[in-house]
């Protein structure tokens, strides 16, 4: 539906127009493009914040163009937006905001925030951003920068489009100067069908790879004469890879052939002397396409049962075409009639472009195409990824060990626990072929194992698993030190984890090491790391098959040291706010609940019932306090207590716990930093906290020690007591971190 | 200047690598110097994959103008 407004439109008035409709924001900022004021961008920014958690192409190209022109027509007015960040933003004002820095070139502060952006909830939302990102980064001169988002763009996509995009813009900074690489290579696309669009998206999806791809497609139709002839195009381009790519079409089969073996071999032989040119003019390696089965045959299901039939003929090509492989050196066979069958034939083949240009596939298959060409491109110079690093709660099993036990996490047993299993069995078939598996998690040591050992659905066994970490370290540490143990190259390690933060941070950290988004649904993370082929090889041999046996037995378990690495990047990359609160009515369930299962971050772990802390609200005798951490990726709630009790002149912290969600963020800190100026302001002259081991608190060990508090007493049992002193002991909080802090309102 | 003449816009920059480039209904083949037959197939695919539709055989061959592009997409019933 359409309605007519006034120039000046009331936000209220829109509200009402596209409450409840499929893409609130899209309509809203559509209906805003008729308002030419200064008022336009303050109110798209408001319907961004209010309905773009979510962003969709539509609504985001849209937001674009309204940045545009809004620049355009108010420049100052625009700038007059840009000042200082507000502390949450959704999804889809940071796209605004960024879109009106780059209309204002401002280009070096849209590519911070384009590069702090979330990504969004669909697959080429990401490669969205990091496309604009990429732009950014060239204006503003970063060109390292710039090329990295190229490659990520390229990664990321499956639009045909947006590869030829960043083939564009890669080339104009080729144009400028050589792009490092971690290999040039001087590939040629020959064959009976047009290349001229294969070879842009090819380039794109090598430079995510790390591979300079100089590209030759000779002409249309002449590629036995470019073989054969001395002086032809291709010659001269001497090629180190040569894709040969024919078609079904070109086998030139009638739908019913008489003599169906002296077909097949009459076909085997011409093209292994095309492959016999390639090798001994260039030494080239070769990559035959095979032969799509035609997804129409006027013979129907004939084709396939006559012995002279197109369908099954083509079949027996295509078996023949892999064992000739295993007798030819620098031969290897792309599967061309599984790529179409994965993206679909009715979407593989575009009748309109065939007739037209020639065109095969159609533009929609070519990223897949791409991708497979790529992964062999990889194999073939031996930059392929030799090893699998695995993170555990969340990725292999639902739920966190740590917290849930044995019984507690999701792993079979159900839809959600199957998909878990299916990954597990994906992950053991790869090491059977050769990848090494490490594990890398956040966890107590001995927790992690646990599932391995004793769980009746695992999968992956502790032999499985080359080397196995399980601390409280920085990933990028811990993976540094797998690749330098193992003794490969750390842009031989895939990390998969379904933490956003931890992705967020290796990539930052250890650019070189891939890692893929992952969905939320483990369902799909069988679909997603299988999409990007990272352990494409040409053949296997025992030795692949042993591999992750003798690394494993290379890996030396020595005690790891402990480094001091500055996490404060990561901390204010992730814009933390921290809500303190004293407990409240609304809060005790809640409160409750956390008091009585959380585990691992908790100090004395003193379980208490709802009554018990409703007591507490209130209490003169009591300081209490709730941490809210929200930051970037949303809002975690409530998710940090502690309880003191005054006791004289002196403050008692009776409970302290955080939820392991919130884990490795100095979150702790900020609480703590509440305490102290509480004591200071009440005059006490002491604090005193307690640490009473568990079988799952390890982690909180030695926190009192690293607030800088004396340890006055030692238990038996391990339990210790500890003291500080406010009049003489200062403590700053993080300031990386926003505080609000109520705690003493009452 | 409307949404779709935006979109429009907008694949002729990527495919003729003119980040200024400005398109009007007029404009034909002969106007614009590498407007050649790979480019025209580009303009195809990029128009297919932006507004999410197919054009026929005859339309891919007898685009010669802007404007017989813009008539093109206005029968499939584009979204805008």
């Amino acid at each position: 539906m359409t309605k007519q407004f006034d120039q000046s439109l009331e936000l209220g008035d829109l509200v009402q127009v596209i409450e409840g409709t499929e893409d609130p924001l899209a309509l809203g900022v559509q209906l805003l493009s008729a308002d030419q004021s200064e008022l336009q961008v303050e109110r798209a920014m408001e319907l961004a914040q209010r309905y773009g958690s979510q962003v969709k192409p539509q609504s985001a190209r849209l937001l674009k163009q309204l940045a545009g022109s809004y620049a355009s027509r108010h420049p100052e007015a625009a700038g007059r937006h840009l000042g200082e960040r507000p502390a949450q933003m959704s999804a889809a004002a940071g796209w605004l905001r960024a879109m009106l820095l780059q209309a204002t070139k401002e280009y070096k502060r849209a590519a911070l925030e384009l590069d702090e952006l979330l990504d969004w909830g669909w697959d080429e939302g990401r490669a969205m951003r990091l496309l604009a990102l990429a732009r950014a980064r060239m204006e503003a001169g970063d060109r390292a920068g710039a090329l990295a988002a190229l490659g990520e763009t390229a990664k990321a996509t499956l639009s045909y489009r947006t590869l030829s995009t960043v083939d564009r813009l890669l080339s104009r900074q080729k144009r400028a100067g050589t792009i490092p690489s971690k290999r040039r290579c001087r590939i040629a696309l020959i064959g009976s069908v047009t290349m001229d669009f294969v070879a842009p998206a090819l380039r794109a999806v090598c430079h995510g790879c790390g591979i300079d791809a100089e590209i030759y497609t000779g002409p249309f139709g002449q590629y036995q004469q470019d073989l054969l002839l001395p002086h032809s195009g291709l010659a001269v381009f001497s090629p180190e890879i040569v894709f040969i790519a024919t078609d079904w079409r070109s086998l030139g089969l009638d739908n019913e052939v008489a003599d169906p073996l002296a077909a097949i071999e009459e076909r085997v032989t011409h093209l292994r002397d095309l492959w016999a040119q390639c090798r001994s003019r260039w030494g080239a390696f070769v990559v035959q396409h095979n032969f799509e089965v035609p997804a129409t045959d006027a013979y129907g299901r004939l084709s396939a049962t006559l012995s002279g039939g197109r369908g099954r003929l083509i079949r027996q090509l295509n078996l023949r075409l892999w064992e000739v492989e295993r007798e030819e050196p620098g031969v290897a066979v792309l599967d061309v009639e599984q790529v179409s069958a994965v993206v679909g034939k009715n979407v593989w083949n575009d009748s309109v472009l065939w007739h037209s240009v020639k065109q095969y596939p159609a533009p929609a298959g070519i990223p897949a195409l791409v991708r497979h060409q790529a992964a062999l491109i990889r194999a073939i110079l031996g930059l392929s990824s030799k090893c699998l690093v695995l993170d555990l709660d969340g990725t292999l099993w639902g739920g966190v060990i740590g917290e849930d036990g044995l019984s507690g996490i999701r792993l079979g047993g159900g839809p959600e626990g199957e998909a878990y299993v299916a990954f597990q069995h994906y992950v053991r078939s790869l090491k059977r072929k050769g990848v090494v598996l490490a594990v890398c998690s956040k966890n107590n040591d001995a927790d992690a194992r646990l599932p391995f050992g004793q769980h009746p659905e695992m999968v992956l066994r502790l032999d499985d698993i080359a080397m196995f970490v399980a601390n409280w370290r920085p990933k990028d540490e811990n993976l540094r030190m797998i690749a330098e143990t193992i003794n490969i190259g750390l842009d031989t390690l895939v990390l998969v984890d379904d933490s956003f933060s931890e992705r967020l941070w290796v990539r930052h950290r250890l650019p070189e090491v891939e890692v893929p988004e992952l969905p939320q649904d483990p369902a799909l993370y069988v679909d997603t790391l299988a999409r990007h082929m990272y352990f494409e090889t040409l053949s296997i041999t025992d030795e692949d098959r042993q591999r992750s046996t003798s690394y494993r037995e290379n890996v030396n378990r020595k005690e790891l040291e402990s480094s001091s690495s500055d996490i404060d990047a990561f901390l204010s990359a992730l814009r933390m706010g921290v809500e303190l609160q004293p407990f409240r009515p609304v809060d005790l369930v809640r409160i409750t609940q956390l008091i009585n299962k959380t585990n691992q971050f908790n100090l004395t772990t003193r379980r208490m019932t709802e009554s018990q802390v409703q007591a507490l609200i209130g209490s003169s005798n009591h300081y209490t306090q709730t941490m809210r951490l929200r930051d970037r990726l949303g809002d975690n709630g409530l998710t940090g207590i502690l309880v003191g009790v005054i006791e004289g002149q002196e403050l008692r912290i009776d409970n302290w716990l955080m939820s392991c969600r919130v884990l490795g963020r100095r979150v702790e800190e900020v609480m703590f930093a509440a305490v102290v100026r509480f004591a200071r302001d009440r005059g006490l002259s002491g604090l005193l906290g307690e640490y009473i081991p568990t079988a799952k608190n390890e982690p909180v060990k030695g926190l009192y020690e690293r607030l800088g508090f004396d340890c006055i007493a030692e238990s038996e049992d391990g339990s210790r007591r500890y003291r500080w002193d406010p009049s003489r002991q200062s403590f700053e909080a993080p300031d990386k971190i926003l505080i609000e802090d109520f705690t003493q309102r009452n | 200047m409307t949404s779709m003449d935006d979109r429009i816009r907008a694949v002729f920059r990527d495919v003729f690598d003119d980040d200024e480039m400005q398109v009007w209904d007029e404009m034909a083949a002969k106007d614009v110097l590498d407007w050649d037959s790979l480019a025209q197939v580009k303009l195809v695919i990029g128009l297919e994959e932006e507004f999410d539709i197919k054009f026929t055989t005859h339309e891919v061959a007898k685009m010669t103008c802007v404007g017989d592009l813009k008539k093109a997409l206005l029968s499939k019933d584009v979204a805008i």
